[in-house]
């Protein structure tokens, strides 16, 4: 669905990136999520930001209603940027009752995110301020003999506890005992 | 006549079209089966389980409005089993959203509301859900009130199938679901939106409505989108 | 002489609409005047709840501490509870409310929105509920008469049924709004 044909704040290298990328799509079933999937990937701060949608929907002929029904269905997609670190936290049954929600309170505490109360015991997905970290639930990581179970970029770490988490985030440099 | 086959409706044997829906079968012969999120001439979803019958030889309740006839099928449309589904679906709706029938613009022309009364729903055993949602006044024309959104999605799919503007869709899922106009931006700045009417004229609720009508005045008119949607060549 | 039916009805969080509703029934009050004593409501000088009701006709939403508290008595005090209008059934309008934290509203109201005398009342009046919840969600309600309000015709059957020591059979003579 044409939006504003000729006119978006995409550099010229990423409008030939997804350029490329739709073509190279092109008459496959199930394209969008492809191309949506190459765009996120392509991000420095891995997300889809408006104007990449708006592009994608010029080129593609679809219905920009329709690219955003599919980006907030699918959790892969960020419309947010996302920190230098994700830490994905388990809210499953199992990592619930071996404690994931104190894990999580933990890390909010340590990262100084702001506590949002019932609400956000479920469901969350923030980043830092300064971009450095995302914090995110997942409903289940399917490893519920290692709950509970926290994940810090890609890697699983099972049988989590405070001290535990808080050792890993200093690996990746937070409380300021490396860079 | 090639294509066409016997199926049993209630006892009674009706003929049918391969590729007819049992709903479309049912009420081309007189048969009622209550529908909320059905729209004729707009391709059909199955989103609220009201029209779900039960089928000789299936064990489970299927939705007449997206299964297709079979030759030879037996098919109930009303007992007691489907009675208690029925309600068991409309009440889930009451729960999940504000519908305040007393302030609400279509009291007294709402389908939701008429269900109920016709469906004997007197009250609602769920615990009400209470969500926090927003009102949208940013159209010129138009309001859409979340509170009264029951996401049968004929808006999106009168907006997509008939006027081709494809404005409206679904975001995220499950509970946290919702109608957007483009991206999820104020109705009133949808680049897309013609301003048309039909999505308010098929919303069965009072979630979409003109503006300057007070409680009990907005009358809905799907018939004018459905006809329509006829006259364009129907489902696509 | 056939025994009168005890008959109380309450007015919790709804605007007496039910009640006006309830005097409205024309002539067939009179018919129905013969077959109960009112032994408490609005209507009459009762302070207390009595014991022993046969039916008690409850208006309004359980919003306040003092709602659930007396809603709680009158549930053992009576043989059968009708929710009368949709307040009572399903929270209606005083459920409006629910979105929003007790204290913020309160403070809205009192405060910001108050001219003079801006204050929280908390003398002589009861804390408010977090949310306004129909009267099932608290205790067993034995029939539902929604409407707002429920149209004099409908109560005149209910009360004509009740009397009769019938439970009458609402489906589609009734709805909500």
């Amino acid at each position: 669905m044409a939006t504003m044909t000729g006119q978006t704040a995409l550099s010229l290298e990423v409008q030939s990136f997804a350029d490329k990328t739709i073509a190279s799509h092109q008459g496959k079933p199930g394209a969008l999520l492809g191309i949506l999937e190459s765009m996120q990937e392509r991000n420095p701060h891995k997300y889809l930001s408006t104007e990449v949608l708006e592009y994608v929907a010029d080129k593609t002929d679809l219905p920009l209603a329709q690219i955003y029904s599919v980006v907030t269905f699918y959790a892969l997609f960020n419309l947010e940027p996302q920190g230098e670190h994700t830490i994905s936290i388990c809210r499953g049954t199992a990592c619930h009752t071996r404690g994931s929600r104190n894990l999580l309170q933990r890390l909010r505490l340590e990262l100084g995110l702001p506590d949002m109360g019932e609400e956000g015991a479920d469901k969350v997905c923030v980043t830092t301020p300064d971009g450095k970290y995302s914090l995110r639930t997942v409903a289940c990581f399917g490893q519920c003999a290692l709950a509970p179970v926290v994940e810090v970029d890609h890697v699983i770490y099972g049988h989590m506890n405070e001290q535990t988490l808080k050792r890993e985030l200093e690996h990746l440099g937070h409380g300021g005992k490396r860079a | 006549m090639p294509g066409q086959i016997s199926i049993r409706i209630d006892g009674e044997y009706v003929t049918a079209q391969v590729g007819q829906t049992i709903l479309e079968v049912a009420r081309a012969n007189g048969k009622y089966i209550p529908t909320l999120c059905w729209l004729e001439s707009i391709t059909p979803v199955g989103a609220c389980r009201l029209c779900i019958v039960e089928v000789s030889g299936v064990n489970r309740l299927l939705p007449a409005c997206t299964t297709p006839v079979q030759d030879g099928m037996s098919v109930t449309t009303q007992s007691e089993k489907l009675q208690a589904y029925r309600k068991i679906a409309l009440e889930l709706l009451f729960s999940e959203r504000n519908h305040i029938c007393a302030v609400c613009v279509s009291n007294n022309h709402c389908e939701l509301q008429g269900m109920a009364q016709k469906l004997g729903v007197n009250s609602i055993r769920y615990a009400y859900s209470f969500p926090k949602l927003s009102v949208d006044v940013s159209h010129e024309r138009y309001v859409l009130d979340h509170n009264r959104c029951i996401l049968c999605t004929r808006c999106v799919r009168v907006c997509a199938q008939v006027e081709g503007a494809h404005v409206w869709d679904v975001s995220s899922r499950g509970i946290h679901s919702l109608v957007v106009s483009d991206m999820a931006k104020p109705w009133g700045e949808a680049v897309n939106c013609t301003n048309c009417g039909k999505c308010v004229n098929s919303c069965p609720t009072g979630a979409l409505a003109e503006k300057g009508f007070a409680v009990e005045e907005m009358v809905k008119r799907d018939g004018k989108v459905t006809r329509l949607a006829a006259r364009r060549g129907g489902q696509q | 002489m056939i025994k009168k039916v005890r008959l109380a009805t309450v007015w919790f969080d709804g605007c007496a609409g039910c009640h006006m509703s309830l005097v409205d029934i024309d002539e067939a009050i009179i018919s129905v005047a013969g077959r109960v004593d009112v032994v408490y409501g609005p209507l009459v000088d009762a302070q207390e709840f009595p014991k022993a009701v046969d039916v008690t006709l409850i208006e309004g939403a359980i919003s306040s501490q003092e709602d659930l508290e007396k809603v709680q008595e009158i549930r053992k005090r009576t043989k059968l509870i009708v929710a009368l209008g949709d307040c009572a059934v399903t929270g209606n309008v005083p459920s409006m409310r629910n979105q929003i934290q007790p204290r913020k509203l309160l403070e809205r109201i009192y405060i910001e929105g108050a001219q003079t005398n801006k204050g929280i009342p908390t003398d002589g009046v009861p804390a408010l509920l977090r949310q306004a919840v129909p009267v099932h969600q608290v205790v067993k309600v034995d029939l539902h008469v929604p409407g707002c309000p429920p149209a004099a015709s409908a109560i005149a059957y209910v009360l004509g049924e009740l009397v009769e020591g019938r439970i009458p059979n609402l489906t589609a003579k009734v709805k909500f709004g």
